[in-house]
């Protein structure tokens, strides 16, 4: 072997021991890490080599079922094997996370400190609830505000001769009702099965195989490999072995994976923002108003045709007069009827959009009357009346009073009624936001 | 002489005499209590006691000294069934502050139920302590994960608290109970066995302590298993009755924003609004600082 052939053969072996795997999970007990917290500590920060982080939190179980882990394992699992993102870290938190008399924070508020302070990209969590012998399951997606400010956020900048500021939409809500999910009491009883079996690791992708240890809590494994609802990890310390991804999970239970799907889908969208999220049947309200959203503000980018087509469009289908209510017809899902998710965000995105169409229009019609100004850079020169400005911030503002506190809605407030020569409403549509900012 | 003038005066000035008077209620039924203990003290001395008659009325004379002063002295009521009291009154040339004093006092069963300046609600009586608590626990774990949508400061969530103890008599008394306890909404209820024995039809009266609910508005729960923690589902009637008690408790407080959101969470739940949220909204819109962004709004 000649000197470069070694220089390849070091340079592979140090790739093959430094480079992230694509899959890794941790078990982490939840108590331990709240009370880190509450003592002031700083976590320790899991799976620290992934760029994608989502934690998922054992079920809240008010009626002590026993499956809340093994729903979280399942979700788990699932976001692991099937988000495609390169660098994925799953947290699996377990324990409770009920309110107590020592600490009154609600599960939910429990979930978000934890998420907050390990900076994840995305954390799912949900609830089991028995009706009679049936289970309903609801599972819940957070996106955390510094995710939510790095990849689900949108403007548009307006020309120079409006004033050169920004309008801004944020996806909301942030806090997304994924699925709610019944379960009949005959397919529950294999769940009930199979409780503890997702951490079973054994020698061969069959459930006789020999039992060859267990995931570990507190260290991190990698998946190696795949066979049909089998995983192959490996821990830390070696050790190697098949684990099943959704043991005894089937006909509904295999339901509660496109909750988990369309976690895995969000962030795809992180990775790569062509793949946008799509709802799918069986998913509440909050996935299809999220995938609407997040579809109707990408277009706004896009040319005349698409700000009218998808934006606008997808706009009305939740804001205004054309509302649509009832089951969609592609997804089934149903649609409500009234405020939609997200307050007045469909107000704020049908402002962007219509901002964008009149400037794309008064870019067409300037080309249209001068041709040659095609070749030059127009767009700061663009300029639409305060007139319509005017109209588009009375609209919003009508909208505000039903989401008081969106503070994208106060800052478009801000900078439309700016434009439009109304400053004493401007600055109140500032002062607002500012302290919204500095209350959160 | 004094007697005759008490029915006009109500408080009279008799030589060295100073006469208060004034009735007992039980905070929950408006009712008088009677034979309850009613002490004038001033630092430590009594200077005039007075036991209330059947109705809660009560006249108790005193002398506290010369007749140009300014005194303070603390009333003090006891009853062996309800919560201990105290006013403080003054005393100006022997004349009380106040012709008449009417004082509620808490029933002692309910002391442990009260809320210290949470908003939600009481869950009173309903046939069993079990279903108290389950009806506890279905507000806990359903109502709140809708509200937490809202990411609402966590001072500002709801939460509600079982007090089988608290058993009103009659209708018109539901909302003295949210009084009384400090509660924006109280419900209590009762069950109906259903032919098969093994399920109960349940039946909630919501109702708050701003009178938007009277009579209470009852919504009827049907073949609820009473024997499982979580079986006690309530409509989606009364949670969002819940939520617009809630709603009026944070307008009461002039979060006049939270009030919107409450009202917000309230119609997503009811997949519609009703006259009622819409009601609620628009006292609290009208309070909001954004109404200066509107058409015609002054900033």
């Amino acid at each position: 072997m000649n000197y470069s052939g070694i220089k390849i053969v070091l340079l592979t072996a140090a790739l093959l021991l430094c480079a992230a795997p694509a899959g890794a999970m941790e078990r982490i007990d939840i108590e331990e890490e709240l009370r880190l917290l509450e003592q002031g500590g700083t976590l320790p920060k899991r799976i620290p080599f992934a760029k994608y982080r989502v934690a998922v939190f054992t079920y809240e179980d008010p009626d002590d079922t026993g499956l809340g882990n093994y729903l979280a394992g399942l979700v788990g699992n699932h976001i692991l094997l099937n988000s495609r993102v390169s660098s994925l870290g799953v947290l699996r938190y377990e324990g409770k996370l009920s309110p107590t008399k020592r600490n009154r924070l609600s599960y939910f508020d429990k979930v978000d400190r934890l998420i907050e302070a390990q900076e994840v990209s995305l954390a799912v969590w949900g609830m089991i609830r028995m009706v009679g012998e049936n289970l309903i399951i609801d599972t819940y997606s957070q996106i955390p505000r510094k995710i939510n400010e790095q990849y689900f956020a949108w403007k548009i900048k307006l020309p120079e001769r409006m004033g050169g500021a920004t309008l801004q939409a944020h996806l909301r809500p942030n806090r997304i009702h994924l699925q709610k999910l019944s379960i009949s009491g005959r397919s529950a009883e294999g769940i009930f099965e199979a409780i503890g079996q997702l951490d079973v690791l054994r020698k061969s992708p069959d459930s006789t195989a020999e039992v060859v240890g267990r995931l570990p809590k507190s260290q991190v494994y990698w998946v190696t490999g795949r066979r049909g609802d089998w995983a192959q990890f490996k821990l830390s310390s070696g050790l190697t072995g098949w684990a099943p991804i959704a043991e005894n999970c089937i006909s509904e239970c295999r339901l509660l994976l496109n909750a988990a799907q369309f976690a895995s889908n969000l962030l795809a969208y992180m990775q790569n923002r062509s793949k946008t999220p799509q709802a799918m049947a069986g998913l509440s309200t909050d996935t299809l108003a999220v995938t609407e959203q997040i579809q109707a503000l990408d277009a706004l980018n896009g040319n005349l045709q698409q700000i009218v087509e998808v934006s606008l469009t997808l706009a009305a289908r939740w804001y205004g007069p054309r509302r649509l209510i009832g089951q969609d017809p592609t997804t089934k899902i149903d649609r409500g009827k009234g405020i939609p998710p997200g307050g007045a965000a469909f107000a704020n995105l049908s402002t962007l959009a219509l901002m964008a169409l009149r400037l794309q229009e008064e870019y067409e019609r300037q080309i249209e009357n001068d041709p040659s100004r095609a070749r030059r850079p127009i767009y700061e020169n663009l300029k639409i009346s305060k007139l319509a400005v005017e109209s588009m911030a009375y609209k919003l503002a009508k909208a505000s009073l039903l989401d008081p506190k969106n503070i994208d809605i106060l800052h478009n407030l801000a900078v439309l009624f700016q434009y439009a020569g109304q400053t004493e409403k401007s600055i109140l549509a500032r002062s607002l936001a500012q302290r919204i900012q500095d209350s959160n | 002489m004094i007697c005759l003038l008490v029915p006009f005066a109500l408080t009279v000035r008799s030589n060295a005499d100073t006469i208060v008077v004034g009735r007992i209620v039980d905070q929950t039924t408006e009712s008088g209590i009677g034979g309850a203990g009613i002490k004038v003290k001033s630092g430590g001395n009594t200077l005039g006691e007075a036991v209330t008659k059947q109705g809660g009325n009560f006249t108790v004379a005193f002398d506290v000294g010369s007749s140009m002063d300014v005194r303070n002295v603390t009333l003090l009521i006891e009853h062996e069934d309800f919560e201990e009291q105290s006013l403080l009154l003054t005393i100006t040339a022997g004349r009380p502050d106040k012709p008449a004093y009417n004082v509620f006092l808490l029933p002692k069963a309910l002391s442990g139920c009260q809320m210290q300046g949470e908003h939600g609600g009481v869950v009173g009586h309903f046939g069993s302590e079990e279903l108290a608590h389950n009806v506890t626990f279905a507000l806990t774990y359903s109502l709140l994960t809708r509200i937490q949508t809202l990411n609402l400061d966590v001072d500002f969530q709801p939460m509600f608290v079982a007090c089988n103890e608290a058993r009103p008599r009659s209708p018109l008394h539901w909302g003295n109970f949210a009084k009384a306890l400090g509660a924006d909404v109280f419900l209590s209820g009762n069950v109906e066995e259903k032919a098969d024995q093994n399920s109960y039809d349940v039946n909630i009266y919501v109702s708050d302590r701003f009178g938007l609910f009277i009579p209470p508005l009852h919504t009827r729960n049907h073949s609820v298993t009473l024997k499982e923690a979580a079986a006690a589902k309530l409509e989606p009637e009364t949670h969002a009755a819940i939520l617009l008690a809630v709603a009026n408790g944070y307008e009461q407080e002039r979060e006049y924003a939270k009030c919107v959101e409450m009202t917000v969470a309230a119609e997503q739940l009811l997949q519609g609004p009703t006259p009622e949220i819409q009601k609620s909204r628009q006292k609290c819109q009208a309070q909001l600082e954004n109404l200066g962004l509107v058409k015609g709004g002054t900033p």
